[in-house]
């Protein structure tokens, strides 16, 4: 039963993948502006050198099937081709290389987004009503309100520019030299304001999300028959209400982080940070569609295979919907 | 069915008068949410701003004669200090509002025709109709909403032209305004599907069904006014959710530049260097303009969907 | 009751963390003091190969790499500061021959000689024969290079041109390149580090994204630089940027913002260098007669009369648009040339100049025959369509979009409605490509800048009709001002030279093509502490980095500016003498605007927000809970 039902979703997925690269392909070619004036770079040119270099990036052939095909067929063997702007490196080296700050930016974020907010949930729910509660509730409200880059922008004024606490940009002090624990604390550093406005912006949904599920579980009828045998709040807290309640929530960790790459976008934009949000707008501007298409593969997949794992969690941890 | 017989005039008018009853008890059960109400205040004050800006701040300042210096620090003259071009900052944001307003307005009733509209024929149909639906759905979820919106924006403006105008409005917004549309529908479309099949099963339907009534006559008659309330509570968060999103494109660049969204205003801000020279009341303005209006939309939202849905939680 | 064991770990994490932030900022290290010199740039350099680059950094690239055949003095007179020692032009002149330094070497060791000067040279010629040209660097009239010996290259032309000394072509190593072919030259050859050249510096590596390091030749011919290495430092956006010179992350920058200028003067320990730009910003109007083609040319014919583009130059506040868009730092604009390059620079009378004056601008449309018929405001052109003006600008300045909204209310005021579609310059390339080079030519107005070379040639030439599918972006065609052109290429003096190229600047501000609106000024500063010797190029109005050569780089020593000895102490201890005392680069926090008032704005605003809150959550506790039902 279990392996059916996985065994479709995976179908599916795996249909939506085909779908997304398809109509990723297309989607970047429909963009003003052509790629072969701008691998030229130059405004001075002939018709015949136009031509030529259409022959050469084989953008000469009908872009239905001959080079969707091409495209297909490539992706499936790993081969995301070379990028237009960074000439003669790979797509999946310029990827490659921005992929970590991302990586690290965001790892921090969620998991500084994860503690305080599954903490700060837990006890609101918990102690429904209480200080913490109204206060934590209210504050996670706003937080959810909020352009998580304009609160970047915010902390940047007063923690950067400031009180001179933290530096605003990049990921590292330029050209620095020295050994690896002061490069450590020097990324450490940079880290902190991005990393803390990434999190803020998802520390507010954990938290409302996992109060509410503390305060389903609690009312739950295994729950009363607990408290009924006697045993203490914290016990049936910690051995029944929380495990329960985290379901929903990792579901949504998981779907998260599948969209993590794209609302990292605007937090680098704030604070210059090297990662794959500014790839994208640079790609964007220079209209690479090797690359674009790479990273759009990326994320599609992320997000595909995120929304796949949250369907099995789900499936293992609530026995309800297996049946 | 006995009892008395009603002519259709009174038939009508007793309709009306269930229908104001019903009314009454809903804006009694959604006064006793402070939120909502707190949120519904919010609104209005800024509903005002958007319908009569002149009111508050006087006349939109033109950069062209900017009535400060640059940058210049909050004062008694200039409450919320000047722009880099001297321009009053609190005019800016109240001539804002109108305009951030309309298009998160706008956006989400592109997003609730598409959604619901979706939703309800994929629920109601089901089989091969809901599958493909479904699957269109499914990618429009998937597909990062962001960067979606950085590809079609140019797109849109490349397709129809700078000049060309839709009622008045220019095409760089229109096209942030049916880019945000475009992009925000899926969630909608799945929430609203939900409910349409559990509708479709019910009684009533069956029987229209089996009367004659064609699929469209159903839907429109039958299933849309039992959806209406999910609808008018989705639609609420929708328009949160919409204002933000013009925010974030505006605020990368994808905006229209000669309107002052609150977004736009904030690129500015950011391109400028006002985080950098400490200009934080450039930033801090427009931004405390969009969580309030954002919250007070999220409040309404949320104490709207406990009065006319109290048993419905949406569990994933 | 005990606390569940999670607000336990959640009340530690927050403590580390807390105590994490306040001890790290002082873990931070200083920058060293070394002889590494740092220049921040927002523009990343494009390629390393100098057939594939377009952007100023690059060409701060090659001069540190490589040389020149002719240098450039400290006015951008031609000088024999580079790889020739001195030239001599034959009676006719049509032949220049050229005595090569020697004694130069590669920075691998090989010798470099007059062959890799005629080497060079050839392979542009050559390029031209194929599909693949090398059109990046022009020859103008070159017949024939040659190197009859070791130290001497003879060049001869068509006809006799100066022009040639003036050719910013960078001498490449044979040895080096004879095996590159000119397709790969021009695509895929990246010319990766470490670069071969003869320049005091050389690029040893380059981080995508980040920033590109070049180390001192040690066989350079010329004088030995102070510094051992150069680092171009890429940022994200300019804000960034200012705050890392301030913070002495960085000794160096170009494109400071406006509106942080000042305040970055203002540091004891900086200095801005408001140095003029040599070349403009411009609106081009699209003038491609399209001839009724589908979608080609602009929106209107009103583009092609010149007494509309001429009204419409009455309705833009240079000065107000310099005041504002720029912080002051400019120029308003008059003519093609910029006054940078004083000797060329042709300002027309006052009499024919146009000032800012709306209903001057009114009454010269009205004059012309665009009349508002139907009383909406907007005027109609002569076919009787609405005129509405589309104007693309590149992103890449935000002082582009704040002109152009400028210049929307301006045109408003007078009549003629102007939308503004801020893209990124690739789009606005694009856009103004004409059929000729494969393109549709559709925009009504650009708003774009050009620059120039110390020789004027080239901002010259972008009028030419030869040019429409080339550089020229307004797509004016004009036999008079072509013939003008020529002339001035074969010119004998330059007396005569220069009453060509007046005419032809008067001309072109005459027909408006183009409104040049403003001479940007570059905004470059420099910190004090680290390094002193700066030489700006040229001296007056000039700045010390992104130039025509590499003085600069050579004479910076490392230390600040040393002081004269006090005659005696009077001064009391607490003063010290502020520029010149030796500080450490210490984090000065932004000056404009205080603590204080933002502190307690953001404390009412954090209470506000949860009064807000607390409101809204005593709702929870009086209406029907969910789970009570």
């Amino acid at each position: 039963m279990g392996g059916n039902y996985l065994g479709r979703k995976a179908f599916q997925a795996l249909v939506t993948l085909l779908f997304v690269l398809i109509v990723n392909f297309l989607l970047f070619r429909a963009m003003p502006g052509s790629a072969e004036r701008i691998l030229l770079r130059n405004p001075h040119i002939s018709a015949e050198q136009l031509e030529a270099q259409r022959v050469r990036w084989g953008l000469n052939k009908p872009v239905f099937p001959d080079q969707l095909v091409d495209y297909l067929a490539a992706t499936a063997q790993g081969d995301l081709g070379f990028s237009f702007e960074f000439r003669g490196q790979r797509v999946t080296d310029v990827i490659l290389a921005k992929i970590g700050p991302t990586i690290l930016l965001i790892g921090i974020g969620e998991v500084i987004a994860l503690v305080l907010g599954l903490a700060l949930g837990a006890y609101s729910g918990w102690r429904r009503g209480g200080p913490v509660d109204y206060v934590g509730t209210s504050l996670a409200l706003v937080l959810y309100s909020m352009p998580s880059f304009w609160l970047g922008m915010i902390l940047l004024i007063i923690f950067s520019t400031s009180l001179g606490m933290f530096p605003g940009n990049g990921m590292i002090t330029p050209g620095i030299t020295g050994d690896p624990l002061t490069r450590l604390a020097d990324l450490m550093g940079h880290l902190i304001l991005p990393g803390v406005t990434y999190a803020i912006g998802y520390v507010g949904q954990y938290s409302l999300l996992m109060r509410s599920s503390v305060i389903e579980v609690l009312a739950e009828d295994y729950v009363l028959t607990a408290r009924a045998k006697g045993l203490t709040e914290g016990r049936i807290l910690r051995s029944h209400g929380l495990p329960n309640a985290l379901l929903p929530t990792v579901t949504l960790v998981a779907i998260n982080l599948g969209y993590i790459w794209a609302g990292a976008i605007t937090v680098e934009q704030v604070f210059s940070w090297p990662g794959l949000g500014t790839l994208t707008v640079s790609a964007l501007g220079s209209r690479d569609y090797p690359v674009l298409q790479g990273i759009f593969l990326l994320l599609s997949f992320s997000v595909i295979a995120a929304n796949f794992v949250a369907d099995i969690i789900y499936s293992r941890l609530d026995p309800r919907v297996r049946s | 069915m006995s009892g008395t017989t009603l002519t259709a005039s009174q038939l009508r008018a007793e309709r009306w008068r269930l229908r104001l009853a019903g009314f009454r008890s809903f804006a009694r059960r959604f006064a006793s949410h402070p939120a909502g109400v707190v949120g519904v205040v919010i609104i209005l004050f800024f509903g005002v701003m958007a319908l009569a800006p002149e009111l508050i701040a006087g006349p939109f300042e033109n950069a062209t004669r900017p009535s400060g210096t640059p940058l210049e620090a909050p004062s008694s003259a200039h409450v919320l200090g000047t722009d880099e071009q001297g321009r009053d900052v609190l005019n800016l944001v109240v001539h804002g509002a109108r305009i951030s307003l309309a298009v998160g307005l706008l956006a989400s009733a592109i997003t609730i025709i598409l959604g619901a509209g979706i939703g309800i024929i994929a629920g109601f149909f089901g089989g091969r109709v809901d599958t493909i639906l479904m699957r269109i759905t499914d990618f429009f979820l998937i597909l990062p909403t962001f960067v979606l919106a950085l590809v079609l924006a140019p797109i849109i403006i490349d397709v129809f032209g700078v000049g060309t105008e839709v009622f008045g409005i220019r095409m760089t917004l229109v096209a942030i305004i049916v880019v945000i549309g475009l992009t925000s529908w899926a969630s909608t479309a799945r929430i609203i599907r939900a409910q349409a099949l559990s509708i479709k099963e019910r009684a009533f339907v069956d029987r229209a069904r089996v009367i004659g009534a064609g699929p469209s006559r159903i839907m429109i008659r039958h299933i849309l006014p039992n959806v209406m309330s999910l609808i008018v509570a989705n639609t609420v968060l929708v328009i949160a959710s919409s204002i933000l999103t013009e925010t974030t494109l505006s605020f990368v660049g994808l905006g229209d530049p000669q309107s002052p969204t609150w977004g736009t205003t904030l690129h500015y801000a950011q391109v400028t260097g006002a985080p950098g020279s400490g200009a934080w009341w450039y930033t801090a303005s427009p931004g405390v303009a969009i969580v309030l209006v954002v919250l007070a939309f999220t409040l309404i939202g949320n104490a709207l969907d406990d009065t006319l849905n109290p048993k419905l939680k949406a569990r994933r | 009751m005990r606390m569940p064991l999670r607000t336990r770990v959640v009340r530690v994490a927050m403590a580390f963390g807390l105590g994490l932030g306040a001890v790290l900022p002082a873990l931070r290290p200083a920058v060293a003091a070394d002889l590494i010199y740092r220049i921040g740039t927002t523009q990343e350099i494009d390629s390393l190969n100098p057939f594939q680059a377009y952007l100023y950094s690059s060409y701060e690239a090659f001069i540190l790499n490589y040389d020149v055949l002719v240098g450039f003095g400290p006015d951008l007179e031609y000088a024999p500061t580079a790889l020739a020692e001195s030239w001599d032009v034959s009676t006719d002149g049509k032949t220049y021959t050229f005595k090569i330094r020697s004694g130069v070497q590669w920075s691998d060791g090989q010798p470099m000689t007059a062959k890799d000067v005629a080497f060079t040279y050839n392979y542009i010629l050559d390029s031209l024969e194929t599909d693949n040209s090398i059109t990046l660097f022009t020859l103008t009239k070159v017949t024939k290079v040659e190197a009859p010996d070791d130290s001497t290259v003879v060049i001869t032309l068509s006809d006799p041109s100066s022009l040639i000394l003036g050719a910013y072509i960078p001498i490449l190593p044979e040895h080096i390149w004879k095996d590159v072919t000119f397709e790969q030259a021009n695509n895929e050859f990246a010319n990766d580090p470490p670069v071969v050249g003869t320049g005091p510096f050389q690029a040893v590596e380059w981080q995508k994204g980040q920033f590109t390091r070049f180390v001192r030749n040690e066989h350079y011919w010329g004088t030995k630089p102070a510094i051992e290495e150069v680092q171009l430092i890429y940022f994200a956006n300019q804000d960034a940027m200012d705050q890392a010179l301030q913070k002495g992350e960085i000794d160096a920058a170009r494109s400071i913002l406006p509106s942080q200028f000042k305040q970055i003067d203002d540091d004891p320990n900086i200095v801005g260098v408001d140095g003029a730009t040599n070349g403009f910003d411009q609106l081009s109007f699209n003038g491609y007669d399209g001839k009724g083609a589908e979608g080609v040319g602009g929106s209107t014919k009103a583009l092609l009369d010149p007494k509309f583009r001429d009204a419409l130059g009455y309705a833009v506040d240079k000065d107000l648009l310099v005041s504002q868009a720029l912080f002051g730092y400019g120029e308003p604009g008059t003519t093609v040339i910029p006054p940078l390059l004083s000797t060329w620079h042709y300002q027309p009378p006052a009499s024919d100049l146009r000032k800012f004056d709306i209903e001057e601008a009114k009454s010269r449309l009205e004059a012309a025959g665009y009349k508002d018929s139907n009383g909406d405001g907007n005027r109609e052109d002569k076919e009787g369509k609405e005129i509405s003006l589309n104007l693309v600008t590149p992103d890449t300045n935000a002082y582009y979009a704040q002109s152009a909204n400028l210049i929307a209310e301006w045109y408003k005021q007078a009549g003629i409605k102007l939308n503004v579609q801020v893209i990124d310059k690739d789009t606005v390339t694009e856009y103004v490509t004409p059929p000729e080079a494969d393109g549709k030519a559709n925009f009504d107005i650009e708003l774009w800048g050009w620059g120039g070379g110390p020789d004027p040639d080239f901002l010259l030439s972008i009028f030419t009709t030869d040019q429409i599918g080339g550089w020229s972006d307004s797509f004016y065609s004009n036999p008079e001002y072509d013939k003008l052109y020529s002339d001035q290429q074969i010119a004998p003096t330059q007396a005569e030279r220069k009453a060509i190229t007046d005419q032809m600047q008067a001309m072109v501000y005459k027909d408006a093509p183009y409104d040049v609106l403003y001479y940007s000024a570059e905004l470059q500063a420099y910190r004090t502490d680290k390094w002193h010797g700066y030489t700006l190029q040229p001296r007056t109005g000039g700045t010390p980095f992104f130039t025509f050569g590499v003085e600069n780089y050579v004479n910076l020593q490392p230390g600040p500016e040393p002081t004269p000895a006090p005659p005696e102490a009077t001064t009391a201890p607490g003063a010290s003498p502020a520029a010149s005392a030796p500080t450490s680069p210490v984090e000065t926090p932004g000056s404009s605007g205080s603590n204080t008032p933002l502190l307690i704005g953001g404390i009412i605003l954090l209470i506000g927000v949860i009064a807000i809150g607390m409101i809204a959550m005593r709702g929870r506790r009086r209406g029907p809970e969910p789970d009570d039902e």
